[in-house]
């Protein structure tokens, strides 16, 4: 466990000193991705200006949705952000680098490039969540484990899309479009939608995990349904790396010689 | 019209037909669009069942839907001009360009205009359909039909010089993808791109009416669902001054930046 830390760690150090050689450019993109969800909280605090409850969801609980989303976006596209590269990668024969050197082939893609601007959603998650929330620190703490959940299911959701590159050749625009669909549902109050779509969220399209979980158990914790996420997380990681370890059989080697930045 | 002139039309000609090259790539890239809108729906017909009215700020249901779509329609048409000018910075094609026979400003909003154009038509049919699908049709004032296609070439130009100026900061920056977002998403904000600005509350409103983003965005969608004669009018007259504005600012961006363009032969 400390070699993997310790391994996660050096990339990360390198990655974010690598991004901050061009300070200037970095700062932009943190600032852009804040004003970016900030554009977001505040449709929001306009739409709950006029309509103060929706189905039982107020302007805290959206706050805690969006907190939790950027947070969870945060952590798994800002720290692993080849989780979104990997059709990408595999379609261009850009694995090879990876196979030959003796690390995990999965853990040493995802961690060997971060996202500055993902990294602004992770800032920006604590931040409106001080602002505009009453915190406790029990609330804190779930908030936290919930977050490093929901980042859990969106990567390993991102691994499992980006993985049937390996079966269809080029799926960069499907997963894409798979990822978008998750991360926009994530961002609504669940209690919108009927029933039927709602078995999608917490099934096909694990929107529901990612944000509406978290934003029940923020808002008053229970253990069984702690349980369900902590579930919905093991279950769809395990999935991404059965997935991906066996489209890997299928990979066929780029031959390309390339410069590696 | 003039040789002069012709070459423009030309080539937003060819970013049309390149365009059309890749229909179905381009309509399953809008998949995200249905989604949008299937989310927004849901939204809006739960708010107004919760509300008990028929219309909120002069909007029913559909028109609100249909108000959604047009400012989608005004954005998502809107080719990735920064990005662009900021990898022909980057990666010194501008340099190639500099001695071509056309204006490189007028070549890529020539550009920009063709190829917006073939997004609008997808935009519009996907968004459009899945709006009339999901809530119906609205009263849409059809003899105005060209009135549109001539507001849409209006507003992307005023939006072509806004997001231009902004990537043609490359040549100052590395990086000018954070600040494009930062202009960008004020713009979304002001511009009326989730709400229409009559739902705001008034202090925030009397911000979006000094500044130019509510002509960009909100201004031509409320006209989509609302059409008046004199909506056309009070829209065009802020639209060229802005327009002209930021034309200027572009242009002097862009003189001042390409001074600094050193072209090696080879």
């Amino acid at each position: 466990m400390a070699k993997f830390f310790a391994f996660v760690g050096a990339y990360l150090k390198v990655n974010l000193a690598a991004a901050l050689e061009y300070r200037a450019s970095a700062v932009s993109q943190v600032l852009g991705m804040f004003i970016n969800d900030g554009l977001w909280v505040m449709f929001w605090m306009l739409y709950f200006t006029k309509f103060p409850v929706i189905r039982g969801w107020t302007l805290e609980d959206v706050v805690v949705m969006w907190a939790v989303v950027t947070v969870s976006v945060g952590l798994a596209m800002g720290l692993t952000f080849n989780a979104r590269r990997i059709p990408e990668l595999v379609a261009q024969g850009q694995l090879d680098y990876y196979l030959t050197l003796p690390k995990d082939v999965l853990l040493h893609l995802l961690v060997s490039r971060i996202s500055i601007f993902n990294l602004g959603d992770m800032l920006f998650g604590p931040v409106v969540l001080v602002l505009l929330v009453k915190l406790t620190w029990a609330r804190v703490a779930v908030f936290l484990v919930a977050s490093v959940l929901a980042a859990i299911i969106m990567m390993a959701f991102s691994v499992l899309t980006g993985s049937l590159t390996f079966y269809m050749g080029n799926s960069e625009t499907l997963s894409a479009q798979l990822f978008n669909t998750v991360l926009h549902f994530s961002t609504y109050p669940a209690p919108i939608f009927d029933t039927g779509v709602k078995v999608v969220l917490f099934t096909l399209i694990p929107a529901g995990f990612i944000s509406t979980v978290p934003v029940e158990l923020v808002r008053e914790f229970h253990w069984m349904q702690f349980l369900e996420l902590l579930g919905a997380a093991a279950l769809f990681s395990g999935l991404a790396v059965v997935v991906f370890r066996h489209g890997l059989k299928r990979y066929e080697s780029g031959n390309l010689m390339m410069m590696r930045s | 019209m003039s040789k002069r002139w012709l070459k423009y039309l030309e080539v937003a000609r060819v970013a049309v037909r390149s365009r059309v090259a890749y229909l179905w790539d381009q309509l399953l890239s809008n998949v995200t669009l249905v989604i949008i809108m299937f989310v927004f729906v849901q939204l809006w017909k739960v708010t107004y069942a919760y509300g008990n009215v028929d219309a909120f700020a002069g909007y029913s249901l559909p028109e609100m839907i249909w108000y959604l779509v047009a400012t989608e329609a005004i954005v998502m048409s809107m080719p990735r001009i920064h990005a662009t000018l900021e990898q022909e910075v980057k990666d010194g094609d501008l340099a190639l360009r500099l001695n071509k026979p056309y204006n490189y400003l007028l070549f890529h909003y020539s550009q920009f205009i063709g190829e917006g154009l073939f997004k609008l038509a997808t935009v519009l049919a996907l968004g459009g359909l899945t709006a009339y699908l999901l809530v119906g049709g609205f009263a849409f004032y059809w003899p105005a039909l060209p009135v549109f296609l001539l507001l849409w070439v209006t507003t992307q130009t005023v939006n072509f010089f806004y997001s231009a100026s902004v990537g043609l900061l490359a040549f100052w920056m590395e990086e000018v993808s954070g600040v494009y977002l930062l202009f960008d998403r004020f713009k979304w904000i002001l511009g009326g791109m989730l709400l229409p600005l009559e739902i705001y509350p008034p202090a925030v409103r009397r911000v979006a009416e000094v500044l130019p983003f509510r002509y960009m965005i909100a201004g031509p969608a409320r006209l989509f669902v609302k059409f008046t004669w004199d909506g056309v009018w009070q829209l065009l007259g802020p639209q060229l001054v802005w327009g002209l504005a930021f034309g200027a600012v572009c242009t002097a961006i862009y003189r001042l930046g390409v001074r600094r363009v050193d072209v090696n032969g080879g």
